[in-house]
């Protein structure tokens, strides 16, 4: 079934590939950036997608992130990405806007290998057109059983058809279809030289079998460009055909009582007959920016903008709420937490810089930083929190975000107890580290999804995902001041008053750890007892949950019963950090259990490399530091 | 050395630190290797061998399993507090957190020795009273009476052993167990293969033991077993039989016009009331086919009780000691079944006062610790 699925997938893909090639143009004459329409009004138009609705502009970010990686191309931003890719398929195909990175994929599709690593829908639909009976292969293979380069050819394929689907989203209600020759246009029943749209086209109930009948009739005199004409109309045809499922567009709000729900792309409204006159008129509204995109008139594409936005509120007041549209473009637009790492690379390189020169006025700049950082960090979080109506951690992404929001919060704490800049090193450090790795995340989808029925209860997410999580970063934090003293202890062997007040502070840090992870894991095991019936069920998130108690319980234990020394203790808290990567994204690799809804698939890598180094750290700076002391 | 210095050196290892901290590696090491193993074993049998059990095997090594690891936990946290606990202010939030440990360690004691727990499948319009479950079996002797509850009479895992006789007085007949197989596969026999005393199933088939499955796949047990007739009037039903789980024809016996049906099947557990299912509704956010919300609508009834109870994610009912969740669904064109998860467990209540003790414990001693901790002096004696 399933690779049945993918094969009528593919053949939609090789159907929109061909008609993409069509007219095809050399990759090297790239397209000229558009001119600077105003797409502020579009952008606040709501969209369901992926079971949410969302600003336009939200939407055109996630899938341009998705593509590209990054939420601006070619001095674009992703709005203008979006609309050039509705209204003007000949430069958006030419865009070069998939970034394929692996080089072995680009050798497999046949693509020159390419600085910056982006590629045309027009160059990489002619790639995986010549490989499509082998990408049919891979489609029919598991997951599991293909290799990374292989998933990667999966991906863009996905991708492709999700691009296509976005860019034909409109394209029936476009005047595409014409002829010029007055003897077919009269066959058909049409207007030569007289655009028209498929959809149009489709009210003519005689079109469709005149033209077959054209096609298939030999024996009507048709010169060589009659013929292309009508060849050029039949491979239109049939391809549009396919475009009359794109559900992808749903910016068509629920218009009667009884399909609250049911959001419809332009094409589906047609095909369900759930419109209505305000439906028209706002169709009518999306087609007429066709003409003003193409002839670039910026006025008018204002004024029609504002319209349709102005129709989109009307249709969808009772169900979404304009003020939390809008909010959502001011957290997309200004990028919170871009800023927040910016401020806390910022904040890292002063505090560095003050270690070699005038140190004060440096070392103030870097806390401003860090403090104005934490703001973004914070600002970002509460409007995100705002928007979904959702305690902040319900996803892997926001706990990335939040456990290195909290690491900051308590460096903070930290710092304004001892200033002495080691909460400045601590919190910009791994703010900046935690940020870096949550914005890999975005290019994965919609950061604010929807959640699996079991998550979707504010009460559950509010105290036990976020004391774990609180545990996550204070495990993270004394992981830091275990490194700092490790590091202190080799290096500045004079500095040992300095190293046991670090240790100190690690210690009351770990207590916190205990108090938030063990709390945390406790309410875990509460909410499953009144979800699944069972307090513990050992799966493996509980379990990871569980490692991380008992490996403080004993660290706490073991110093108190005198069995570890201060230098082995700090480095079994370094190795808490490992402890908490296993526990926060290892067990999601192994995909058993109640708990497997985190599944990712490229992190095992990284979460191997991060292990191994930490786990040398320790075992390094232990031996190091016994030999130098002759502990 | 005296007795009681033995006793004293004893209680003095039991409690130490050193023993607590090896008790914790050694849970940590469990811990670790139980989760990796799930990924093969699948979540229940690697719990089965690492946590719910005294003692597993590393190859020919025996080594400690979850339950002693605690027991040891248990009992040197009980002595602890009870000899050694210093009344000292500083010390009040440790002896609060170390109770709370106890009450937990408690709790998880309670439940894993008599909580039971199962599903139920209900289809629209339809009443249960008993719960499967999954990971226990029973050998099921049902005589139908024609009226409307047949007797049931089922004999539970610890009597699926060779050689055990199984008989009650409703039955007029014992069965000896020959052979058992937690996991196996039906072999047709060879033709010309001689019957012997082989009846029903037993007389075309073989069953044979098969590997314990990888991961979740499920298991089909089987059993052979020899039926003796207690009258000598009804030998015509003596004879070898087997059964497996699920067998697609139902292995009957007839004898003095009663009517007998066996099967090896999980066990059913009754409850002491009724659930009537009147509708399981189920909603995806907008536009995808990701599930929002699951909603059992079921009608409780207690002898002249009946009662409207909804039933939803997060949401289960308690009644009498028994609680329902809901689970999953079956999606079936008369009517989705809903299926809840069913679970009587004496200890539920430990971990929720367990939490909110530790938690008080552990506040009350990061309040008295946590400021000597972060500042950067320390203070002056």
């Amino acid at each position: 079934m399933n690779t049945l699925k993918n094969t009528l997938r593919l053949s939609f893909l090789v159907l929109g590939l061909s008609h993409a090639l069509y007219g095809a143009e050399t990759a090297e004459n790239l397209p000229p950036t558009p001119p600077e329409f105003n797409m502020k009004a579009l952008g606040e138009i709501p969209i369901l997608h992926e079971g949410r609705v969302k600003p336009l502009y939200t939407f055109a970010r996630i899938h341009l992130l998705a593509f590209n990686g990054k939420s601006s191309l070619d001095g674009m931003n992703a709005m203008s990405w979006l609309m050039e890719s509705l209204y003007d398929h000949t430069s958006a195909f030419r865009r070069r806007i998939f970034n394929i990175a692996d080089p072995a994929a680009t050798d497999a599709l046949g693509l020159e290998r390419r600085e910056g690593h982006r590629y045309s829908f027009e160059e990489l639909a002619r790639g995986l057109e010549s490989s499509k009976d082998f990408l049919q292969k891979l489609f029919e293979m598991k997951e599991n059983d293909r290799t990374a380069t292989q998933n990667t050819l999966v991906e863009l394929a996905e991708k492709s058809v999700r691009y296509e689907e976005i860019s034909q989203s409109l394209v029936l209600f476009f005047p595409n279809y014409g002829v010029h020759s007055k003897k077919i246009a009269t066959l058909l029943g049409i207007e030569a030289d007289h655009g028209i749209s498929f959809m149009e086209l489709r009210k003519n109930h005689t079109f469709e079998t005149s033209l077959k009948a054209l096609y298939q009739d030999k024996t009507k005199k048709l010169d060589d460009s009659e013929k292309s004409e009508i060849e050029n109309l039949v491979s239109h045809w049939v391809h549009d055909q396919q475009a009359v499922n794109t559900q992808i567009f749903r910016v068509i709000p629920p218009q009667w009582e009884q399909s609250q729900d049911v959001w419809l792309s332009p094409t589906g409204l047609i095909s369900s007959g759930l419109g209505s006159p305000a439906t028209s008129q706002y169709l009518r509204l999306w087609e007429s920016l066709y003409d003003t995109y193409r002839e670039k008139d910026l006025k008018a594409w204002s004024e029609i903008s504002e319209k349709l936005l102005i129709e989109a509120q009307n249709e969808s007041r009772p169900i979404v709420r304009t003020w939390r549209i809008q909010l959502e473009n001011i957290y997309n637009g200004f990028d919170f937490f871009t800023k927040s790492l910016t401020f806390y690379i910022l904040a890292f390189l002063l505090l560095s810089l003050s270690w070699l020169m005038s140190p004060k006025r440096l070392t103030q700049a870097a806390w401003v930083s860090l403090l104005v950082g934490a703001s973004f960090h914070l600002v970002g979080l509460v409007l995100r929190m705002t928007i979904m109506m959702r305690p902040p951690v319900s996803t892997l992404y926001e706990s990335i975000v939040f456990v290195g929001l909290i690491i900051v919060v308590f460096s903070i704490i930290l710092e304004s107890f001892r200033k002495d800049t080691l909460g400045i090193l601590m919190g910009s450090l791994a703010g900046g580290v935690l940020q870096m790795i949550s914005l890999r995340y975005e290019t994965s989808g919609d950061t604010m999804g929807m959640l699996a029925a079991v998550l979707d209860t504010n009460f559950w997410l509010a105290t036990h995902v976020v004391c774990i999580t609180i545990g996550y970063g204070c495990c993270f934090l004394t992981g830091l001041l275990g490194h700092l003293y490790l590091i202190l202890r080799l290096v500045k062997p004079n500095e040992q008053k300095k190293a046991d007040e670090i240790h100190r502070n690690m210690v009351g840090a770990s207590l916190i750890a205990l108090f938030f992870s063990m709390f945390g894991t406790i309410l875990g095991g509460i909410w499953a007892d009144q979800s699944w019936g069972r307090f513990w069920g050992w799966d493996p998130k509980e379990n990871g949950a569980l490692l991380i108690v008992l490996w403080l319980l004993f660290l706490i234990h073991a110093r108190l019963a005198g069995m570890l020394g201060k230098t082995a203790h700090a480095a079994g808290m370094v190795f808490t950090n490992v402890v908490v990567a296993l526990a926060w994204f290892g067990v999601n690799l192994l995909n058993v259990g109640l708990h497997s809804y985190g599944f990712t698939s490229n992190i095992a890598i990284n979460l191997g490399v991060f292990c191994t180094v930490e786990t040398l750290f320790a075992a390094f700076f232990f031996i190091a530091v016994r030999r130098k002391y002759e502990l | 050395m005296t007795k009681n210095n033995i006793a004293t050196r004893i209680i003095s290892f039991l409690k130490s630190s050193e023993l607590f901290c090896f008790a914790v590696l050694w849970l940590i090491v469990l811990v670790f290797i139980g989760t990796l193993a799930q990924r093969d074993l699948g979540l229940f049998r690697a719990q089965q061998i690492f946590f719910s059990s005294f003692v597993w095997w590393w190859g020919f090594i025996p080594l400690p399993g979850a339950y002693p690891t605690m027991g040891v936990v248990f009992i040197g946290l009980t002595l602890k507090l009870v000899l050694d606990s210093t009344w000292k202010n500083g010390k009040l939030g440790v002896w609060i957190t170390h109770f709370g440990g106890l009450l937990l360690l408690l709790g998880g004691f309670l439940t894993a020795a008599f909580s039971t727990e199962g599903s139920v499948m209900i289809g629209p319009g339809q009443t249960a009273n008993t719960f499967t479950q999954e990971h226990r079996l029973e050998l099921a002797v049902t005589e139908q009476t024609g009226k409307e509850n047949d007797q049931v009479v089922s004999f539970g895992p610890v009597w699926l052993t060779p050689k055990s006789i199984l008989k009650t007085p409703n039955l007029p007949f014992e069965i000896q167990v020959d052979r058992f197989f937690s996991n196996s596969e039906p072999v047709k026999k060879a033709p010309g293969t001689p019957a012997g005393d082989s009846k029903g199933f037993a007389a075309i088939f073989d069953l044979r033991p098969a590997a314990e499955p990888k991961g979740e796949e499920p298991s089909v047990a089987g059993i052979i077993f020899k039926v003796n007739a207690t009258n000598p009037a009804d030998a015509s039903i003596n004879g070898t039989y087997a059964l497996f789980e699920d067998m697609p024809i139902t292995q009957t016996l007839t004898t003095q016009n009663r009517h007998f049906t066996l099967e090896i099947r999980k066990a059913r557990t009754p409850f002491p009331f009724s659930l009537e299912l009147v509708k399981f509704e189920k909603s995806f956010h907008p536009g995808t086919g990701m599930a929002r919300a699951y909603k059992s609508t079921v009608i409780l009834k207690d002898g002249n009780l009946s009662q409207k109870v909804i039933i939803q994610m997060n949401e289960p009912l308690r009644y009498k000691g028994y609680t329902f969740f809901q689970s999953s669904f079956i999606e079936r064109p008369e009517g989705d079944i809903t299926v809840l998860s069913a679970v009587k467990n004496v200890g539920w209540t430990f971990p929720y006062i367990s939490s909110i003790v530790m938690c008080i414990g552990l506040l009350i001693h990061l309040l008295i610790q946590t400021p000597k901790l972060i500042r950067k002096v320390e203070p002056k004696q």
